[in-house]
C-alpha cells in the first residue's frame, strides 16, 4: 500500500499539469484514457519505477494493461518483484 | 564507462574506411545528381556485413558488440560519400531488423531476419502520417481484426526507403484504446494486397536514399504477421528510436571526422594576403569549435550506446545525443563550407552536399524541438 501511495504521489507531482485533476485522483482512475499517461509520460514514469522500486522493466511489458490505473502499476510491480 | 578500443575495435574501423573507399564511391556524383539508390552497394555493404553488425550469429549477422558496430559505422560515414546509402542502410537496421529480433516470435525472426542480415531484403518503418509527424501517436492508419487477419487503411509519409521495401514495420491503431496505448506494429511484406507505395520524394539531400508515401487500402495482413502484442506499438517505436538515436548517428560523427580533416589541410594550403588561412584567428576558430563539437559528440555518442548496451534505459541520453550530434553535423558543415570559400558552396566538393544531407537529421528520428522537449520534460519541465 506504501508503494500504492508513491506511486500516486509521482503521478500527482511528476505527471499532471492540472492542480484540479491532481488533488481528485483515484487509483481506478484511467491514466492512459484521460491522457495523464502520455508517451513522453510513460518514459518518466518507467524511469521512475525503476530506480524507486529496483526492478527491470522490459520493453514487451510496456503494454497498456499494465499501465491503465494506479492499481494495475501496483499489481504489475507486485508481480515483477515476486518474479525477482 | 570504458571507452579504451580493443586493436580488433580500431580494425574494424580500419576495415570499413577501406571497404567504403573501395567499393561505394564509384559514380557517387552521378547517382547524388540522378537521386539514384545504390542497390550493388547494398549488397556490397551485406557481404561486407553491415546489414548484420549488431545481429545474432544464429541468423547470418556477425554478433558484434556495440562500441564496434559504432565504430564500423563511423568508418562508413568517414570513407563513404554516399550518404544516402548509409541512410538506408540506417534505417533498415534500427527500425526493421532490430524490432524484429527483440519483440518478434521465433517464425518472424527466422523467416525474416537471415533475408534482412544477407542483403536479399530492404526494410524500413513508417510510422508519420500525412497529418501526423511529431505527434506520432495521434495516427490515425487503422487495423481492424477480422478472423485471422488484420485489415489495414491508412497513408503514411516520407517513408525512408519505402520506394525500394521489400518489408515495412506499419504502425496502425488498434481496438478503441487512446493514444499511444492503441497501437500495434504489423510486418507487411510489399506484395500484401493492398499494399502500394509512391514515387520517391524529391528530398532536399539525402538524394541517393529512396523515400515515399505508402497506401494501405484494406491491406490483408496475417495475424502472424504482428509484432509484439497489441497495444506494444509504443514500446516498439520507443525502443526503435532509443536505439536509432543512440546508434544512427555514429555516420554523422565519421563525416565530422572527414570534414575536419579537410579543413585543417586546407587552411594550412590556401593563402590569402600572403599568408595560409589557418594563420587567421577567424579561421581557426572554426577549426577549434569544429572539433570540440567532434569530440562532445563522440563522447556522449560511446555513453548513450554503452547505455543500450547495458540494457538500460536512456531516454534523455539518447535525446541529447541525437540532438546534440545532427545539430553539430549542419554547424560543422556550414563552417566546413564557409572555409573553403565559394570552392566549398560548389557542388565539385562534398561540403554543400554534407550541408543538405545534415539538415535532414534534425528532422528525422524526432526533431530537435522534440528532443529538447523530452530533455525538459525529465527536468520536471
Ligand atoms: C529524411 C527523412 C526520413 C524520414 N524517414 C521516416 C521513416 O522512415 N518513417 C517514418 O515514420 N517517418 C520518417 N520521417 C518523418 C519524420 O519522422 C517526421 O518528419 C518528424 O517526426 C517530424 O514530423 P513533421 O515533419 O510532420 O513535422 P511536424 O511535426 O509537423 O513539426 C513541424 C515543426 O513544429 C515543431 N513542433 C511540432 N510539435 C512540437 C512541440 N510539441 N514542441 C515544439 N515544437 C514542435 C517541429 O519540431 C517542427 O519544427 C522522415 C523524415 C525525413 C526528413
Amino acid at each position: 500500500m506504501e508503494d500504492n501511495k508513491a506511486i500516486k504521489e509521482f503521478i500527482q507531482s511528476e505527471l499532471i499539469k492540472d492542480k484540479s485533476i491532481s488533488a481528485n485522483l483515484k487509483v481506478t482512475d484511467n491514466l492512459i484514457e484521460t491522457g495523464i499517461i502520455d508517451s513522453l509520460g510513460i518514459q518518466k514514469l518507467l524511469a521512475y519505477l525503476e530506480t524507486t522500486f529496483s526492478v527491470q522493466i522490459a520493453d514487451d511489458e510496456l503494454i497498456p494493461d499494465n499501465f491503465q490505473t494506479i492499481e494495475a502499476i501496483f499489481l504489475f510491480l507486485k508481480g515483477k518483484k515476486r518474479e525477482g | 564507462m570504458d571507452f579504451s578500443l580493443t586493436d580488433d575495435q580500431i580494425n574494424f574501423k580500419k576495415m570499413a574506411i577501406e571497404f567504403a573507399r573501395r567499393e561505394l564511391n564509384n559514380d557517387v556524383k552521378e547517382r547524388e545528381k540522378n537521386s539514384e539508390f545504390n542497390m550493388d552497394g547494398w549488397k556490397r555493404c551485406a557481404g561486407f556485413g553491415v546489414q548484420g553488425l549488431s545481429m545474432p550469429e544464429k541468423y547470418g549477422g556477425l554478433g558484434l558488440d556495440i562500441l564496434t558496430c559504432i565504430l564500423t559505422m563511423e568508418g562508413l560515414g568517414y570513407a563513404c560519400r554516399d550518404s544516402g546509402l548509409l541512410f538506408a542502410v540506417n534505417s533498415h537496421i534500427w527500425t526493421c531488423e532490430s524490432p524484429i529480433l527483440k519483440f518478434g516470435t521465433d517464425e518472424q525472426k527466422e523467416k525474416y531476419l537471415p533475408a534482412l542480415i544477407n542483403g536479399a531484403l530492404v526494410g524500413g518503418h513508417a510510422m508519420t502520417e500525412p497529418d501526423y509527424g511529431s505527434d506520432a501517436y495521434g495516427i490515425k492508419c487503422k487495423a481492424e481484426k477480422k478472423g485471422n487477419k488484420y485489415i489495414l487503411n491508412g497513408t503514411k509519409m516520407f517513408i525512408t526507403n519505402a520506394p525500394i521495401a521489400d518489408i515495412l514495420l506499419i504502425f496502425a491503431v488498434t481496438g478503441d484504446k487512446k493514444g499511444f496505448a492503441g497501437i500495434s506494429v504489423f510486418i507487411v511484406e510489399k506484395n500484401f494486397h493492398g499494399f502500394s507505395v509512391g514515387k520517391p520524394l524529391d528530398m532536399m539531400g539525402l538524394k541517393t536514399c529512396p523515400i515515399g508515401e505508402v497506401i494501405l487500402e484494406d491491406c490483408e495482413v496475417p495475424e502472424k504477421n504482428k509484432l509484439g502484442k497489441e497495444g506494444a506499438g509504443s514500446a516498439i517505436f520507443n525502443s526503435e528510436m532509443e536505439w536509432e538515436r543512440s546508434c544512427l548517428f555514429a555516420t554523422h560523427l565519421g563525416a565530422m571526422e572527414k570534414e575536419l580533416e579537410e579543413c585543417v589541410s586546407y587552411a594550412k594550403v590556401r593563402h590569402q594576403f600572403g599568408k595560409p588561412i589557418g594563420k587567421y584567428q577567424s579561421i581557426s576558430n572554426k577549426i577549434a569549435e569544429m572539433r570540440v563539437r567532434i569530440e562532445l559528440s563522440r563522447l556522449i555518442l560511446y555513453k548513450a550506446a554503452w547505455m543500450k548496451a547495458q540494457g538500460k534505459r536512456a531516454p534523455i541520453e539518447s535525446a541529447i545525443s541525437k540532438l546534440f550530434i545532427s545539430e553539430s553535423y549542419v554547424e560543422n558543415s556550414l563552417e566546413a563550407l564557409q572555409i573553403h570559400g565559394a570552392y566549398g558552396y560548389s557542388t565539385e566538393l562534398d561540403f554543400e552536399r554534407h550541408l543538405r544531407d545534415s539538415i535532414a537529421g534534425k528532422i528525422y528520428s524526432g526533431t530537435s524541438e522534440i528532443q529538447k522537449n523530452i530533455i525538459a520534460s525529465f527536468l520536471g519541465l
